[in-house]
C-alpha cells in the first residue's frame, strides 16, 4: 500500500499500473537516504560523527514509523518571488525582474533562476508584450522517475506516461522522447534543461528546486545545533552551521528554522503527504482590469495542477497560469496590480504564497530532548565524543 | 552572490542636504500639515527654488535637539523660554512630473510612488467598498476627489509660531501657482498624554538609526553608539547603535547611499542603492497616512471581548487593559508585553526596547531591575499577531528568511496625533524610507494583513484590521483561543505617497526652467 501519494494528488500515475506504489516507494528512498544515508550530508551520519544516535533525530519517515498520535498540521510559508538576487541588482527593479524572467547560468547549467520552489516563464508576442504567465512548483524527481524508472515498473510504459504528461502540459501533440533526452558521453538520459520544457515550464529546473532538497533540509535541520557554548536558535546561525539549503533564499532558512524550533521543543515531525511544495493561491487584492472596474482579476488566474482550496492553507497547487478569460481579446498588461500593468513574471510571483506543509507533535514530555552537536566543519572533540548522554546535555 | 562589494565602512551623510524630518525627525508638539494641488509649474518652480533656505535640513535639526537638551539638563525642566520652528515640504510624482520631466519621475523604480496612494488603497487593503467609511472616495485629502501634489509640515512646540509661518507659507503657495487643498493640525496635547496616540499607547519608540557619520570632521556617527562597555556587549554593538536602537544602513530610507546587505547587518551593498533621478540623492520617500481612530469601538471590543475570554479560558486576570497589551503587544507607557507578561511596569527608554522575540538581545542592562525577556517562539507570551511583533518580529525568523531581514523592511516614523473634533481624531502617519512598495506597502500587505505572515498560524495585525474577518490566535495555558477582531477602529481618511527631495533639488532643479 502506498505510503506517499504523487506530488499534489495527482492521478496521472493511475494509468499504468504499479506506478502509484512505486512512487511511494522512490519518495521512502529519498527519506531514507536523507535519514539514514551513508554520508555526513545525512541527519543520522551527522549524529553519528558526533558519538550520537538516531534517540536524537526528531525527523522520521511516515514509512518507518506510524504518525505520531497528536500531530498537527503546520504550514512554513513565504512569497514565489525570489529575494536571492536583490542585493545584486536592487530589490523590485526593473533590471531585477528581467534578470528573474529570462534562463541564467547557474551552477553550469543554462536554467530559470527562481530559487523559492517556484518557477515561471513568460509568453510574449511579437511586441514583446506578456501574453501568459506559466508558474510551476511541480518537482523534477517526478519527471525523473518517469524517465527512468527506477522501481521497475516498466520503462516503455512509464516512458509513454511521461511524453502524454509533456503532451499535455505543454498543449502540443508533437513532443516527442528524442527531445527530453540528452545524450553524454555516449549515455542517453532524460534532461530538465530540454526545450520543451524550457519553453512550457513543465517542471521545476533550477538545481536547487527539488524534492530532494525540501526532504534534506528538513531531516537536517531537526538535527540541534550549538556553537560558541550556545544552542543556536536563529535562522541564518543555523543554516550557515548545518550547511542545508541556500542560506539567501526565503524557504530555506525558514523551514531550517521552523523545524529545528520543533526539534528544540521535542516534537517528532514529518512532512505532510503528499510531499511536495505547493502554491496555495493568488493574491488579486487590490488588482483591477483596465477599463473595467467590474472585472474580477482573480479570473485571469487558473489552477493548471493540483488542487485549489477554499483555505488556501490547505491548497495544493503545483501548476497555474495568469492569462487573459477565454475568449476576450484582452492582453496580459491590461491587468493591474494596483494600478501597474503586469509587465514581468515577478510582478505575479510576489502574491503567490507558497507553502510547505509538515506534521509536528506534541511535544515529548516523556523523552529525553535531543541533544546538539556543533557545525558541519566542527571537529568532534574526544570529551564530547566519550561523553555520557545525561553530562553532555547538562554542559 | 558577489559579496566582494560589500562594505562596512558607513559613508557620511550630507546632513545639510537632508530634510530635517527625514533625519533626525522634527519631534515638536505641534505640527501643521498643510496640503496643496500644483495648478502653475511655471510660477511654482521659482517659488519652490526660493524655499530651499528656509527648508529644515537635518543638521539644523540635529544642532537644535542638542540644544533642547543641553537646556533641559541645565533647568531640570523641559525649556519652554526655547522655540524651535522647522519646515519641510514634499511633492508628490503627479508634481514631479509637472516641475522636472516625465523621464526625470519615471527614473524612480518604485512603482507605488509613480502611482501614488489613491490606486494602490485597496491593494494596502483599505476597503473597497464604494461610499464605506475609509474608501478612498470618502478621503478629505487625497484619494479619489481630493488630490494633492505638496506637503508643507511647519513644527514647533510654539503654537503661534507655527500658525504664523503656516499662514505666511499658505498665502505664497496660494500667490505661486498651488491651490490650498486641506490643512491638518498635529498637536500631542490634545492626545490623551504627549507621546501616547488616541488609544492610550505610547507611540513612535521604536524607530531605527541610520549607521552614518557626520560630514565635517572628526566625522562622528550621526547616531552616537551608547551600548554599555564591556565585552558581553560587543555582539550588540555591530548591530545596535544603543539598547534601544538598532542599526539600518541608510540606503534604506536615503536616495544616493548603500542599501543594507540581506543578510550581513554589519555591511552596506553599494550595488543596492535607491534608483532614482540624480537630484533625488539625499531624499526620501514620504509616505503620508490621515488615520481617523475609533477609540469607543475598540474600547468596547476589548471590554466585550475579555469578559468573554475571562469566562472560556477560566482566567480573572484577563481584563480589557491586559487584552490590549497583548493585541498591541506594549503596555500604555510602551513597556513591551514580553518583558512584563502581567503587568506595566514602566521600563526606561532604552529597556523598552531591548527585547527580542527569538530571546533577548543581550545581557541584562546595568540598573535595568527586570530579566531581559525569555524567547517566545510560539506566541504565548505575546501573540504573534500582536501589532508590534507583526509590524517588527525583530529577532526572530520570519517568511523572508533569517531575522537580519527584517531590519530593511522597516520605517521611519514621524507621526503625530490630531483632535480636530470628538468624532475626529487620530493620528497624522508620516513614515519615510527609499522604497515604498518594500517598506511601508510590504508591511501593508505581508504582514500587517495576512493571517500567516510573517509567521504562519498567527492572525492578523488587531489594530490595523480593516476586514470583519479578521481573526488572532492567543495562546493561553496550553490551549489556543481564536479571538473574532472585527477591526475598522484605524479608519484612513486621506494619504498620498511624496517625495522629501534634498535641499539640493530646490536650490538647483527649481532654478532650471525645463
Amino acid at each position: 500500500m502506498a505510503v506517499f501519494d504523487p506530488t499534489a494528488g495527482n492521478t496521472e500515475f493511475d494509468s499504468v499500473p504499479g506506478l502509484r506504489e512505486a512512487w511511494s516507494d522512490y519518495i521512502k528512498e529519498f527519506f531514507e537516504r536523507n535519514l539514514y544515508g551513508p554520508g555526513s550530508d545525512a541527519a543520522l551520519g551527522e549524529l553519528r560523527r558526533w558519538g550520537m544516535s538516531d534517540s536524537d533525530l526528531r525527523f522520521y519517515s511516515p514509512a518507518s514509523m506510524p504518525i505520531v498520535a497528536g500531530s498537527q498540521a503546520r504550514n512554513v510559508v513565504w512569497q514565489a518571488l525570489p529575494t536571492s538576487f536583490d542585493d545584486d541588482h536592487g530589490a523590485g527593479t526593473p533590471e531585477l525582474h528581467e534578470f528573474l524572467d529570462e534562463r541564467q547560468k547557474i551552477q553550469g547549467k543554462r536554467t530559470r533562476p527562481q530559487d523559492e520552489y517556484c518557477e515561471w516563464v513568460v509568453a510574449r508576442d511579437a511586441a514583446g508584450q506578456p501574453t501568459r504567465i506559466v508558474f510551476t512548483s511541480e518537482p523534477p524527481e517526478y519527471y525523473d522517475f518517469l524517465y527512468d524508472d527506477p522501481m521497475n515498473v516498466g520503462r516503455a510504459k512509464t516512458r509513454k506516461l511521461l511524453l502524454e504528461v509533456y503532451k499535455e502540459r505543454c498543449g502540443s501533440p508533437t513532443v516527442k522522447l528524442k527531445d527530453l533526452e540528452v545524450v553524454k558521453e555516449g549515455e542517453t538520459s532524460y534532461t530538465w534543461y530540454n526545450e520543451w520544457n524550457n519553453v512550457h515550464c513543465v517542471h521545476m529546473q533550477q538545481p536547487n528546486n527539488t524534492l530532494f532538497a525540501q526532504v534534506n533540509i528538513a531531516a537536517r535541520a531537526c538535527i540541534l545545533r550549538r556553537s560558541g557554548g550556545k544552542i543556536l536558535t536563529d535562522a541564518h546561525a543555523l543554516i550557515l552551521c548545518a550547511e542545508y539549503g541556500e542560506p539567501s533564499r526565503q524557504s530555506d532558512p525558514q523551514i531550517g528554522a521552523v523545524v529545528n524550533r520543533f526539534a528544540r521543543e521535542n516534537r517528532f515531525l514529518t512532512l505532510e503527504n503528499p510531499v511536495g511544495l505547493y502554491m496555495t493561491g493568488l493574491n488579486t487584492i487590490g488588482w483591477s482590469v483596465r477599463n473595467e472596474p467590474d472585472a474580477d482579476p482573480q479570473t485571469w488566474w487558473r489552477v493548471l495542477k493540483g488542487k485549489a482550496d477554499a483555505n488556501p492553507e490547505s491548497a495544493m497547487i503545483v501548476r497555474a497560469e495568469v492569462a487573459p478569460p477565454a475568449g476576450s481579446h484582452q492582453t496580459l498588461n491590461e491587468l493591474l496590480v494596483a494600478g501597474v500593468p503586469v509587465r514581468y513574471g515577478a510582478h505575479v510571483a510576489a502574491h503567490i504564497q507558497m507553502r510547505l506543509g509538515v506534521l509536528a507533535s506534541e511535544p515529548q514530555s516523556t523523552m529525553s530532548a535531543p541533544r546538539a552537536i556543533g557545525c558541519t566543519k566542527d571537529t568532534p572533540t574526544s570529551s564530547m565524543l566519550s561523553m555520557p548522554r545525561s553530562r553532555r546535555r547538562r554542559r | 552572490m558577489n559579496s566582494t562589494r560589500r562594505t562596512s565602512t558607513e559613508p557620511r551623510l550630507a546632513l545639510n542636504e537632508i530634510q530635517g524630518n527625514v533625519l533626525p525627525g522634527f519631534r515638536k508638539d505641534r505640527q501643521r500639515f498643510q496640503f496643496f494641488k500644483l495648478v502653475d509649474s511655471a510660477s511654482a518652480r521659482p517659488w519652490l527654488q526660493g524655499l530651499h533656505g528656509r527648508i529644515s535640513s537635518a543638521s539644523e535639526v540635529f544642532r537644535a535637539h542638542v540644544a533642547w537638551k543641553k537646556a533641559k539638563r541645565r533647568l531640570g525642566r523641559e525649556p519652554v523660554e526655547i522655540d524651535f520652528y522647522f519646515m519641510n515640504a514634499a511633492l508628490s510624482a503627479h508634481a514631479l512630473r509637472q516641475l522636472t520631466s516625465n523621464e526625470e519621475v519615471e527614473s524612480f523604480t518604485d512603482d507605488a510612488f509613480k502611482v501614488g496612494l489613491a490606486p494602490r488603497s485597496a491593494f494596502i487593503r483599505d476597503t473597497a467598498k464604494l461610499g464605506e467609511p475609509g474608501h478612498v472616495s470618502t478621503w478629505v485629502v487625497g484619494g479619489l476627489t481630493k488630490p494633492v501634489d505638496l506637503l508643507l509640515i511647519s513644527a514647533s512646540d510654539n503654537n503661534s509660531l507655527v500658525e504664523g509661518h503656516a499662514q505666511e507659507l499658505r498665502g505664497e503657495a496660494e500667490a505661486n501657482g498651488f491651490t490650498h487643498v486641506w490643512t491638518d493640525v498635529g498637536d500631542v496635547h490634545r492626545a490623551p498624554a504627549p507621546g501616547h496616540e488616541h488609544f492610550g499607547f505610547r507611540d513612535g519608540i521604536s524607530d531605527p538609526a541610520l549607521r552614518g557619520r557626520r560630514p565635517k570632521p572628526p566625522h562622528e556617527f550621526v547616531y552616537p553608539r551608547t551600548l554599555p562597555p564591556g565585552r558581553e556587549f560587543a555582539g550588540l554593538r555591530r548591530e545596535f547603535a544603543s539598547p534601544s536602537k538598532r542599526l539600518v544602513w541608510p540606503g534604506n530610507f536615503l536616495f544616493g547611499y548603500p542599501r543594507q546587505d540581506q543578510d550581513d547587518p554589519t555591511k552596506g551593498n553599494p550595488a543596492d542603492t535607491p534608483r532614482g533621478p540624480g537630484w533625488s540623492t539625499n531624499g526620501s520617500f514620504l509616505v503620508f497616512r490621515r488615520l481617523r481612530q475609533d477609540v469607543k469601538k475598540l474600547k468596547t471590543f476589548a471590554d466585550e471581548a475579555a469578559a468573554s475570554l475571562r469566562a472560556k479560558l477560566s482566567d480573572d486576570t484577563i481584563d480589557a487593559e491586559k487584552l490590549l497589551a497583548l493585541l498591541v503587544g506594549r503596555w500604555p507607557s510602551g513597556t513591551p508585553v514580553i518583558r512584563s507578561p502581567h503587568r506595566d511596569t514602566m521600563l526606561s527608554e532604552d529597556a523598552r526596547n531591548y527585547f527580542g522575540y527569538d530571546g533577548p538581545l543581550g545581557p541584562a542592562l546595568p540598573g535595568d531591575p527586570q530579566p531581559p525577556g525569555i524567547p517566545d517562539p510560539n506566541g504565548v507570551i505575546v501573540p504573534l499577531a500582536a501589532h508590534i511583533r507583526k509590524v517588527n518580529p525583530r529577532n526572530e525568523p520570519t517568511d523572508l528568511g533569517s531575522a537580519f531581514r527584517t531590519p530593511s523592511r522597516l520605517i521611519l516614523r514621524r507621526g503625530i496625533t490630531y483632535a480636530e473634533s470628538e468624532d475626529d481624531h487620530g493620528l497624522l502617519f508620516v513614515a519615510y524610507q527609499s522604497s515604498i512598495m518594500n517598506q511601508f506597502e510590504f508591511l501593508m500587505t505581508n504582514w500587517i494583513h495576512n493571517p500567516n505572515r510573517p509567521r504562519s498560524d498567527g492572525g492578523h495585525d488587531p489594530i490595523l484590521v480593516q476586514s470583519p474577518g479578521g481573526e488572532v490566535v492567543l495562546r493561553h495555558q496550553g490551549r489556543e483561543e481564536v479571538l473574532r477582531v472585527p477591526g475598522g477602529w484605524v479608519i484612513p481618511t486621506g494619504g498620498e505617497y511624496f517625495f522629501a527631495p534634498p535641499i539640493a533639488f530646490f536650490r538647483e532643479r527649481m532654478a532650471r526652467t525645463e
